[in-house]
């Protein structure tokens, strides 16, 4: 369970640039529940990640993860519990390692001297034969020889062979055709049910957010402005959003991409 | 002939293990370790001075201890003071010019003539066999084996596979469980001891010491190593990666003898392999302006 407690961060204070990023944030995400957050540009929801990543500590408030405050753990000691998937398919694998050094960098739980062994291999491989992208016989292929939608899939592997307290994707589909951005999202979908992943999701594609996950987040200047259990509100439409958003904060979701994505 | 040979196939290997030291922490860590030179120099003097004294074996872990003090400062530098990675190995390396000579007892060169050195050790042990005029290629063989070997242990293992993703992608690195101050410490730390040796072998081998033995060993080694990056793929094992830095330098080397009988004078050597690097460096720029003028070209064509 991840509990976020009142969080608030100021970039550049006391500056003209100032910028309140996140402002008084709270969130609660159960074991098991597959959240997907969206939001303009700008609306925080990549620094909300990057505070539960730990790339900058919090000005104020407390983030639990599984009953340890981890509000002030440096964000590699995080990285042990949190799976963190980005745009950017290259920011998530090594490229002059092989397909198998790269997983084995992310999954082999052995000491520092350890090598993979012909055991790890065969691990490995079965994990990569579930991708179905023909991996598995590619193993010591460096991975910069890779298409995007081949490298996110394999970050998405990486970031959940040891099975994370939580996993966060940001828009993690978002710079793949349209036919890697599928599969992979399908193999998300697998990967996540099957092992019980909590799961934060942000996402421009209003018909995404709906299709997956059982909770919506909305956020707009640094906070969460709407809940949606979807449990309870089972036919929610991509115009139910819209219009929520802007009987609340008084505008429209000014999102050219979010629009698009409809 | 074959004496000319030989030498220049034994300063090959001794240079191919500081090319060995550069293959670590430029190639898999992508860091420019500009204290190379004065590490290299610290690695001779140290050991040196350690032979003086009676203990040519000693004078070995001796000179890597000393080299990986260097790296760890260079790191240090970087990781908790803040300062930029070329500057940080500048810094060091000015340092370590009044270290060695410090090292060196107040002087600027050591004389080896009369002190045990691991070459006599070797001599007098092979004494009578066959073998006893190739006792000096048998040590550096036998150096160059076991840096070829420890490095292609060292970058399987998990700690080895955490240095090269932090050189291969930083971003990735910045988000996993991997912490890449620590990795850059490490690396930095084993390449520069690398490096000493090779330093501590040069310096046993022409029987002294010098405070500017290692000026321009970074040049030359990145000239070799980039040599050597000619003949692999990204996808070759690492054990070819590694044997391709060797091979590199004993082309280094070649093209620098080709370059004496062409009567280039020896001082020159510096010269040749800055041009080396920089032609070597600048290859795939040149290339893609290249790529880029042709399809100008054909585009201009087809209007």
């Amino acid at each position: 369970m991840l509990r976020i407690e009142r969080i608030s961060k100021t970039f550049d204070p006391n500056s003209v640039n100032a910028k309140k990023a996140l402002d008084d944030l709270s969130l609660i995400a159960e074991d098991g529940d597959f959240i997907t957050i969206i939001g303009a540009n700008g609306a925080g929801k990549s620094t909300l990640f990057n505070a539960i990543g730990g790339s900058f500590f919090v000005d104020s408030g407390r983030i639990v993860l599984e009953d340890q405050d981890i509000t002030y753990v440096k964000s590699n000691l995080r990285a042990k519990k949190i799976g963190h998937l980005f745009q950017d398919p290259m920011a998530s694998t090594a490229p002059d390692m092989s397909i198998i050094e790269n997983l084995a960098l992310a999954g082999m739980n052995k000491g520092m001297f350890s090598r993979i062994t012909a055991n790890d291999r065969d691990y490995f491989r079965e994990k990569l034969k579930e991708l179905d992208m023909d991996l598995d016989k590619r193993m010591d292929t460096p991975v910069r020889l890779l298409s995007g939608g081949q490298r996110q899939a394999l970050g998405l592997l990486m970031a959940t062979v040891n099975k994370p307290q939580l996993l966060l994707l940001d828009e993690h589909t978002a710079a793949l055709d349209p036919g890697s951005a599928e599969k992979v999202m399908e193999l998300t979908c697998r990967i996540v049910e099957d092992n019980g992943i909590t799961c934060l999701m942000i996402t421009h594609d209003m018909n995404k957010a709906i299709e997956y996950g059982n909770k919506i987040v909305m956020m707009d200047q640094g906070r969460i402005i709407q809940t949606i259990d979807k449990s309870t509100q089972k036919n929610i439409t991509v115009e139910d959003l819209i219009l929520s958003f802007r009987n609340r904060q008084g505008k429209d979701l000014d999102n050219d991409r979010m629009l698009l994505g409809i | 002939m074959s004496g000319i040979i030989s030498t220049a196939l034994e300063l090959g290997l001794i240079n191919a293990i500081a090319v060995l030291a550069l293959f670590l922490s430029y190639q898999m860590l992508n860091i420019c370790d500009l204290s190379t030179d004065g590490c290299f120099t610290f690695g001779a003097s140290v050991g040196a001075v350690v032979a003086l004294q009676g203990h040519p074996y000693l004078s070995i872990p001796a000179a890597m201890l000393a080299g990986a003090l260097s790296g760890i400062t260079v790191s240090f530098l970087q990781w908790k003071m803040g300062i930029d990675s070329l500057l940080a190995g500048i810094i060091v390396n000015t340092a370590l010019y009044s270290i060695n000579i410090a090292v060196m007892g107040n002087a600027s060169l050591v004389n080896l003539n009369k002190t045990d050195t691991v070459f006599t050790f070797c001599k007098d042990l092979l004494r009578e066999g066959f073998l006893s005029s190739y006792y000096r290629i048998i040590v550096i063989l036998l150096f160059v084996m076991l840096m070829i070997l420890f490095l292609n242990w060292f970058l399987k293992t998990k700690l080895g596979l955490a240095i090269r993703a932090t050189g291969s992608n930083r971003i990735m690195v910045a988000s996993s469980s991997v912490d890449a101050d620590r990795m850059t410490m490490i690396a930095l730390a084993v390449s520069g001891s690398i490096c000493a040796l090779s330093g501590c072998l040069l310096a046993q081998y022409q029987k002294s010491s010098s405070i500017d033995i290692g000026s321009g060993i970074l040049t030359i080694a990145l000239a070799s190593l980039l040599i050597g990056r000619i003949f692999y793929r990204h996808d070759s094992p690492m054990l070819v990666k590694i044997c391709c830095c060797v091979l590199g330098s004993f082309v280094f080397r070649i093209i620098y003898a080709l370059s004496l009988r062409l009567n280039v004078p020896a001082f020159m050597l510096k010269l040749i392999s800055s041009l080396i690097v920089a032609l070597a460096i600048s290859f795939p720029y040149f290339y893609r302006r290249y790529q880029e003028k042709k399809q100008m070209r054909k585009e201009e064509g087809t209007c």
